[in-house]
């Protein structure tokens, strides 16, 4: 758990960071491409953990940059997972 | 000063280092309102851990070598020693007299508001300091680079130094493994192994200073193992790293052998790697692993962000990196843009003797398939080499075809000061001949420079 904020430009609001709301649409970008389950829950580790350390010491980041970031670790267990989780809002 | 509206500042300087200052104080000057963002210490790498603290121990070290073998000038030196605290406490002085050291009130004092905190971009005119945001018309992204973790089995279980911490060490350590050796991290054993300490030197090419011309690393490799008794390992890999007591157990693959050493310290100087974690999609600044993507106007893709030094370069010299400043400064105020003149940049290692190059190095001319005119005076031609008593070194001139230098390389007694006289050369587009007729001081080594010349002439 960090307290890092995360900023949208576009409303200029603001929000604490939670690691588990990542949780839903990286399971959902995993089931679409038929990742079994206990692959899931190692790449939700994976992306959490990383995201977890990459946020170590950013007091402040965008949607977008969470997003990027965890399309980037995602895609080292299934790229296509990755892709579609980065691009998510725009293909599902 | 005049700030233009609906933006805080006119220029917003990511970093305070060499590049980043320079561009920052120049803009204050021409009246510019200008923010400098600095996640570490003010004043950057060269004045607080990088060229400053180490030209200053090496200075201090060069003496102690110098006078410790003054023996056979009928200088007695047998009861010499030196204390390493006061080496260190020497170093300090020399950083705290650059006034640009962790000196946050030198830029507030020049007009220039400081933020300390990891800046991190928003949108392309907006970035985020500790949750403070600040928008401007103009970026500069001056980030430097930083050492990567290398990637050696084992190398989680030790510590490990780097040039940013080698020098904070409160005692000589007994032996040190440093794994690479370009021009930095020959000055560091250098450095170490005047104080006494036994120095092995880690290279996976042929030689040692691979990015100089064969007979340098050639001839350093012979000195530096006959003066100083450094093991030099060239075409040698790391291949795992285990904490043994207090020290390291450094395995390595050498001639499809592997050996291992054990050391107090094992220091990584070549695993630098440009600060990019920036939020640069979010502006969209194109970048990759190998640093920012610039045009020869030190433009980013988003057009109002320039980036220079080391973000750029990953490495990068801080005399290349104050021209990058001054030249992103001029380019972001200024209609007609300006290039960095890279052709007559000296390239400079503070060893004894010094090492100094400049323009094209012979390997660059036979890369380009340029048909060239070399030759070499070892020091051994000029009379200043009987008087000192040193012969260890040579002055090389390439030129072209018509005889015009094209590039030179220096190893002597002062070499940084003598290359000088070779970047002019090469400037003003001078033949070796003109450089030959040009009189050189009886007893200077650059009469060297003359006498090479004089061969090609």
């Amino acid at each position: 758990m960090n307290s890092t904020l995360i900023y949208n430009p576009a409303t200029g609001l603001r929000h604490t960071f939670v690691t588990e709301n990542l949780i839903p649409d990286i399971k959902h970008a995993c089931r679409a491409v038929d990742l079994p389950d206990g692959v899931i829950h190692n790449a939700i580790a994976l992306v959490s953990n990383a995201l977890d350390n990459w946020l170590a010491g950013k007091s402040e980041v965008t949607n977008s940059d969470i997003r990027r970031h965890a399309a980037e670790h995602l895609s080292i267990i299934s790229p296509e997972a990755g892709y579609l989780y980065e691009n998510q809002h725009a293909i599902m | 000063m005049a700030q233009s509206t609906n933006f805080d500042y006119d220029l917003i300087v990511i970093g305070s280092g060499a590049t980043g200052s320079t561009a920052a104080l120049l803009a204050a000057k021409q009246e510019k309102s200008v923010a400098l963002v600095e996640a570490a210490t003010f004043g950057g790498e060269s004045p607080n851990w990088g060229d400053i603290p180490t030209k200053a121990m090496l200075h201090a070290a060069n003496l102690y070598d110098e006078a410790r073998l003054g023996n056979r000038f009928g200088i007695r030196s047998s009861m010499l020693s030196y204390n390493y605290p006061s080496i260190l406490q020497w170093k300090e002085k020399a950083i705290g007299r650059t006034g640009a050291a962790d000196n946050r009130q030198y830029y507030e004092k020049m007009g220039i508001d400081t933020h300390h905190g990891v800046a991190h971009f928003m949108s392309p005119h907006e970035i985020s300091v500790s949750r403070k945001h600040l928008t401007a018309k103009h970026f500069l992204i001056a980030t430097g680079s930083h050492f990567a973790t290398p990637d050696i089995y084992g190398i989680e279980t030790i510590s490990y130094q780097t040039p940013k911490t080698i020098l904070s060490i409160p005692r000589i350590p007994h032996s040190l493994f440093i794994v690479g050796s370009n021009s930095e991290a020959i000055e560091y054993a250098q450095l170490f192994a005047t104080l006494g300490t036994k120095v092995y030197v880690a290279e996976r090419s042929m030689r040692l200073l691979p990015d100089e011309d064969s007979e340098v690393g050639e001839l350093f490799e012979h000195h530096l193992k006959a003066t100083k008794g450094i093991t030099c390992l060239t075409q040698t890999q790391v291949a795992s790293l285990e904490k043994r007591g207090l020290g390291v157990r450094v395995s390595y693959s050498r001639g499809n052998t592997l050996k291992s050493v054990q050391v107090d310290e094992i220091l990584f100087v070549t695993n630098r790697v440009p600060t990019t974690d920036l939020g640069l999609e979010n502006a969209a600044v194109d970048y990759s692993p190998a640093g920012i993507d610039v045009n020869e106007y030190l433009q980013t893709s988003a057009s109002h962000i320039y980036a220079g030094g080391g973000a750029i370069h990953g490495s990068c010299p801080t005399h290349v990196a104050m021209l990058q400043g001054r030249v992103a400064a001029h380019n972001i105020f200024h209609k007609a843009a300006s290039q960095p003149e890279t052709s007559i940049l000296p390239r400079v290692t503070f060893t004894y003797p010094g090492i100094a190059s400049v323009g094209l190095s012979e390997n660059d001319c036979i890369k380009r398939d340029l048909p060239i005119k070399q030759a070499v005076a070892p020091l051994t031609m000029v009379a200043r080499s009987n008087t000192s008593d040193f012969s260890t070194g040579f002055v090389k001139i390439i030129a072209d075809k018509k005889g015009v230098i094209i590039g030179a390389t220096v190893v002597a007694p002062h070499a940084g000061e003598i290359i000088h006289e070779l970047s002019l050369a090469i400037h003003q587009g001078m033949t070796a001949e003109e450089l030959a007729a040009v009189p050189h001081a009886f007893l200077t080594w650059s009469e060297a420079v003359r006498a090479a010349a004089s061969k090609l002439g």
